[in-house]
């Protein structure tokens, strides 16, 4: 028996938000320590990982391990038939082939239910080592996404550098180039709108813009973004799900082409 | 025909459909296959019922109109089929004209594409149609050069006295086709008589024809001339008193046309071009001696003008634009339509009667023939005749080697299907380029006026301005390896 029960659905819509963009489908693990999700997009470039801690449920039982395999179309259905006040809870059975979305109003005078089918989906988890990034940069979330989306118009690549004094991104196509400088900031008051820099050594590297704009769907969930990167390595893209969790987007950055085209 | 070849054809034609994804007339299979027209079409009704399911079919089909307005011919999607059916009193024809596996054919328009070629290069096609004349034959080059001469004397007297204009004279001959190709078909149906004597003298014989109906017009116009005569009156045209007139007025050999004569001196080589000339010289001549005579073949003749309209409209705008086309050019044209004429009797005439079987009928001599007349009141503008309008496309279609130098130095050869048109506006031409190419065909088509070659790709340049940045996105296998 599975049952977890969250008394902002709008988390779980956003959350769901933030993934339909990558995934069209996803199995949800669950376990004693909570839920857990990873998968990558059909080119294989992209992963996202999420956890939600049980703790951080109003409710949560989980006698024994499961794995839902859910078409997130589906899922993003249901869920808009869920108020943003609404509690939700998640329910499944041992082996059950489905699983209950119920949604209580604040004033308990509406209960709605829905069931959905699971799907069989090929697990293919990956082992992401711990790594120590040469480079963390945080920055609110919402300027990312600008950044993003700005520099998309220009080129279909974007390139980070980051310094000492800052993070640069960039992009160059038929209109012509684009360059955003964001510099630490100084003083710190709010720590959501600051941008601050922890590098080892300064890295530089190339990301395709359509894969960090689908990231920035998760905008909404958190007012901060964490760029994690070194040489070489794909880019963590993190941000918090409020005090449950967080949602980490992984990109394989772009390499130098031996063949020169 | 045995079982096997049955199979074998069928086989064919699956691949045309199925596999080369063709429209598959029944002209076109039967000029493709060698076989006989009547032929093909079992062969596509069989193949059409056994694969239901995949195929669109087109049926043509032939009859009298229920209101009273005259004959029609027609091509009909499957799916009209039974409402065209009802328009019609009396059904002549009705067989499956294409099979093809689109399942909506945007334009009834492409069948008269899918057969264009065919007839161009294979002009003997008449060897394979459900009518047979044993009495058309070549005539001797010297009978034809003498024809020649009387007919340039005729056609220039005539022309200069009506038609002060370069092109009015292919008017005049168009019309003649149009009558001659009713004519055809009247005969094969009611009398089968008559057809092998038109067929022999060309377009002669329908001048003749014209002048010696009243002559003959009872005993050989049979029960449909008489029935369609009722209903034809109001479709008869202007251009039609123009040759009732030209019977009328004595025609003098002896006054020579300076004017007509190089025109009519294009093509010393074209023997069906002379005969035609040839043709319509011995026939004038003969309209001379006979004046003006019947008006019962008129009926006929209209009857035919006004289904070959029908028809024609039916077929949609493009064909219509052809004809238009056609209409402007200049004399030159005239030897050309004399093959054209033997293909229409071959294509359309077979496709109203075809159901009457393929034994070629006994024909009464030329003069008894003599189906048709205009009548004075006529006002309808016949349709320019299908022979005018396939002369237009002809087209050429050769492989070629071309051999340019690449951007970076290489020497490329490609085989291409050049494909020439002789006298096609561009847009057509254009038009046939941009959907042969979208067929996915790698083959590269030109047009005749536009040589340049095209090279197959210039793909590198373009991937340079695709990513500047000279990077390559490498994918998260690289990086993280699969756990348990």
């Amino acid at each position: 028996m599975f049952e977890a029960r969250l008394v902002q659905s709008s988390i779980l819509k956003k959350v769901l938000e933030a993934i339909k963009d990558l995934l069209n489908e996803a199995t949800f693990d669950c376990s004693d320590s909570g839920i857990q999700l990873q998968a990558m997009d059909n080119s294989h470039v992209s992963l996202v990982s999420m956890n939600l801690r049980s703790d951080g449920f109003d409710k949560y039982r989980c006698d024994r391990n499961i794995s839902m395999g859910m078409n997130l179309g589906s899922m993003t259905k249901i869920l808009k038939c869920a108020a943003n006040e609404d509690v939700v809870t998640m329910k499944a059975q041992d082996n059950a082939d489905t699983v209950t979305f119920v949604f209580e109003s604040p004033n308990q005078e509406k209960v709605s239910d829905y069931e959905m089918k699971l799907m069989n989906l090929d697990q293919e988890h990956l082992g992401i080592p711990e790594t120590e990034y040469a480079c963390v940069v945080r920055l609110p979330a919402g300027e990312f996404a600008r950044i993003c989306r700005d520099l998309s118009q220009f080129g279909e690549s974007v390139v980070i550098s980051c310094t000492k004094e800052g993070v640069k991104f960039s992009s160059a196509g038929d209109i012509g180039s684009a360059n955003i400088k964001l510099a630490q900031t100084s003083n710190v008051d709010k720590e959501e709108l600051a941008v601050t820099v922890e590098m080892q050594e300064p890295v530089t590297l190339t990301f395709a813009s359509r894969y960090l704009n689908s990231f920035t769907k998760a905008t909404s969930l958190s007012n901060v973004v964490q760029l994690s990167m070194s040489p070489d390595v794909p880019l963590v893209v993190e941000y918090r799900i409020g005090e449950i969790g967080h949602i980490r987007y992984y990109l394989a950055p772009k390499i130098e082409d031996e063949d020169n085209n | 025909m045995d079982v096997q070849s049955v199979k074998l054809y069928l086989q064919n034609i699956e691949e045309y459909v199925m596999d080369e994804d063709k429209i598959v007339t029944y002209k076109w299979l039967s000029k493709n296959l060698g076989i006989h027209v009547n032929t093909a079409k079992q062969l596509l009704y069989t193949f059409a019922t056994e694969q239901k399911i995949n195929v669109n079919l087109t049926y043509l089909v032939g009859g009298v109109l229920c209101d009273g307005t005259g004959c029609k011919v027609q091509i009909v999607r499957e799916e009209d089929l039974e409402k065209a059916k009802a328009e019609f009193k009396a059904l002549t024809s009705e067989h499956v004209y294409s099979v093809q596996k689109a399942k909506i054919l945007p334009d009834l328009g492409v069948l008269y594409a899918v057969d264009c070629h065919k007839r161009d290069e294979n002009e003997d096609g008449k060897r394979l149609s459900a009518i047979t004349c044993s009495h058309s034959v070549l005539r001797p080059q010297e009978e034809i050069g003498r024809l020649r001469l009387k007919a340039r004397a005729a056609t220039s007297t005539r022309d200069a006295k009506r038609w002060p204009t370069g092109h009015a004279p292919s008017k005049k001959t168009a019309e003649a086709h149009s009558n001659s190709e009713v004519a055809s078909t009247d005969g094969s149906k009611g009398k089968n008589g008559t057809k092998k004597k038109e067929l022999n003298t060309g377009i002669a014989a329908m001048f003749a024809a014209q002048t010696c109906k009243t002559k003959q017009g009872g005993p050989n116009e049979k029960p449909k001339a008489a029935e369609n005569s009722s209903d034809k009156p109001k479709t008869s045209s202007g251009i039609t008193m123009f040759f009732n007139r030209q019977t009328e007025k004595p025609i003098k050999p002896s006054v020579s046309a300076p004017k007509d004569s190089p025109s009519s001196g294009l093509s010393p080589k074209d023997s069906h071009g002379n005969e035609v000339d040839a043709s319509c010289a011995s026939e004038k001549l003969k309209e001379k001696q006979e004046g003006n005579s019947n008006k019962k073949g008129k009926v006929s003749s209209n009857v035919k003008n006004s289904s070959i309209k029908n028809t024609e409209q039916k077929w949609g705008g493009g064909k219509g634009k052809r004809v238009n086309t056609d209409e402007k050019l200049l004399p030159a044209k005239k030897r050309k339509r004399i093959v054209v004429v033997s293909d229409s009797e071959d294509s359309s005439d077979d496709d109203v009667f075809g159901r009457d079987g393929g034994d070629a009928p006994d024909m009464p001599p030329l003069p008894e023939v003599a189906p048709h007349h205009e009548s004075d009141t006529d006002d309808v503008i016949p349709p320019t005749p299908e022979a005018e309008l396939k002369r237009g496309r002809k087209r050429v279609r050769k492989m070629k080697d071309k051999t340019y130098v690449d951007e970076d130095g290489y020497i490329l050869t490609c085989k291409e299907y050049v494909f020439e048109s002789c006298t096609d506006s561009e847009v057509e031409q254009e038009k046939e380029n941009e959907k042969k190419l979208s067929k996915g065909n790698c083959e590269q088509f030109e047009t005749k006026k536009s040589e340049s070659v095209k090279p197959v790709s210039k793909e590198p340049p373009a991937k340079k301005k695709a990513s500047p940045q000279k990077t390559k996105q490498a994918t998260l296998m690289n990086f993280f390896k699969k756990s348990i």
